[in-house]
């Protein structure tokens, strides 16, 4: 049995290579009717799939496709004069606004920096300060990290709360609240420089 | 217009000459139509994706490198559209047949009475052996289907149609043999 299901895998090769049988295959043939009659059979199958006629085409289907094609070829061009004319610009606009974005990033946090230590600075007579101060030191680490842009400026502005932190404390209800703020400044500002230091 | 070699079609067609667009359908619409008639089932699909490929085409020509002949881009375009148009005829069809069974039968008897009217063999005695093999070639699942037809009738190697198909040689080779076998137990022997 193995004998003439390999010789059948055989005849389906050589018919799918369009080559010639080999020899062993063809005495095995010869021998045993039953793998012969298959053989025969898909020797048979693959000629009427070779002679079977060629369907053709509709005498005016290249005629109807024409006008078809050439339409999509005008759309196509459109389209392309539109692209080639408007990605310089809609690449130079996106350009713009990234450079825009950064730019309003960088000034808005000048500006809360600058505010953040104006604000620290000028209610620190007043005895009411220590309750708007307090959030106001826990709230610089993460206003002042990102501005990290002018380090040298920027460093007395970290600095800053932690210098200032003291002028907040001689009020008599204070004391406890902010050591704790404060100790924990240096940790977090150190944590998200870095960060920000190596990602420009 | 002077014969035109693909590089020189291709090149009068991104020009926008009108004249090239055309002479790239009639150069190439008999041999696309025969591919797509071999895969769909119905010839009205043939040329759809007759149709849609040469849109595809078209749309993608600066895509094509002289590297390969622009025939054989083509026919890869046409083999993948039609096996997408035939499939989506194909769930129609059998969305229909839930709906409307006797209609779909005579559609099927009908288009087995086209493949075998246009046979000479038909004609000279052998239209049971012509509609049978139609029939079972129909009955085909599509991928052994494609394989089939293109092996045999069309003419190309399993490697082309691996290529063509974007299948490796080694599960054509695969389809082809199975396609045969299902093509034995169904029709029988064919003397």
């Amino acid at each position: 049995m193995t004998v003439c299901s390999g010789s059948l895998e055989h005849v389906e090769l050589a018919l799918l290579e369009g080559s010639e049988l080999s020899s062993a295959v063809q005495a095995h043939l010869t021998s045993c009717s039953s793998c012969a009659a298959q053989a025969e059979t898909l020797k048979g199958i693959v000629a009427a799939l070779q002679a079977s006629p060629a369907p053709a085409a509709p005498a005016d289907l290249a005629a109807r496709l024409v006008p078809l094609v050439l339409a999509e070829a005008q759309t196509g061009r459109r389209q392309n004069v539109f692209v080639r004319t408007f990605r310089p610009v809609a690449s130079f606009a996106a350009a713009f606004s990234v450079v825009l974005a950064s730019l309003v990033a960088a000034g808005g946090a000048l500006v809360v920096s600058a505010a953040l230590t104006a604000g620290n600075r000028t209610p620190a007579p007043e005895t009411k300060a220590p309750a708007t101060q307090a959030p106001v030191t826990t709230e610089a680490p993460a206003t002042q990290a990102p501005a990290t842009e002018a380090p040298a400026t920027e460093a007395p502005a970290t600095a800053a709360p932690a210098t200032e932190a003291p002028v907040s404390t001689p009020t008599p209800d204070l004391p406890r609240r902010t050591p704790e703020p404060v100790s924990p400044d240096p940790s977090e500002g150190e944590s998200t420089a870095p960060t920000e230091g190596t990602s420009p | 217009m002077p014969y035109l070699t693909d590089q020189e079609l291709v090149a009068a067609c991104l020009q926008g000459r009108e004249s090239a667009y055309a002479l790239l359908v009639e150069r190439y619409t008999p041999r696309l139509h025969r591919i797509a008639a071999r895969i769909c089932r119905h010839p009205q699909d043939a040329e759809d994706a007759v149709q849609e490929a040469f849109l595809q085409a078209v749309r993608d020509l600066r895509k094509w490198k002289p590297t390969a002949p622009l025939e054989a881009w083509l026919v890869t375009i046409t083999v993948r559209t039609a096996q997408k148009v035939d499939q989506r005829s194909n769930r129609a069809a059998s969305r229909s047949d839930s709906l409307d069974a006797p209609l779909a039968d005579g559609n099927q008897r009908e288009l087995r009475d086209q493949a075998t009217s246009t046979d000479p063999a038909a004609a000279a005695g052998g239209a049971d052996v012509a509609a049978r093999l139609a029939a079972a070639i129909e009955d085909l699942p599509s991928k052994y289907r494609v394989a089939v037809t293109m092996r045999f009738q069309e003419g190309l190697s399993p490697k082309e149609i691996a290529e063509h198909l974007g299948l490796p040689e080694r599960t054509v080779r695969t389809h082809l043999l199975r396609g045969l076998k299902a093509l034995k137990e169904r029709v029988g022997d064919l003397e």
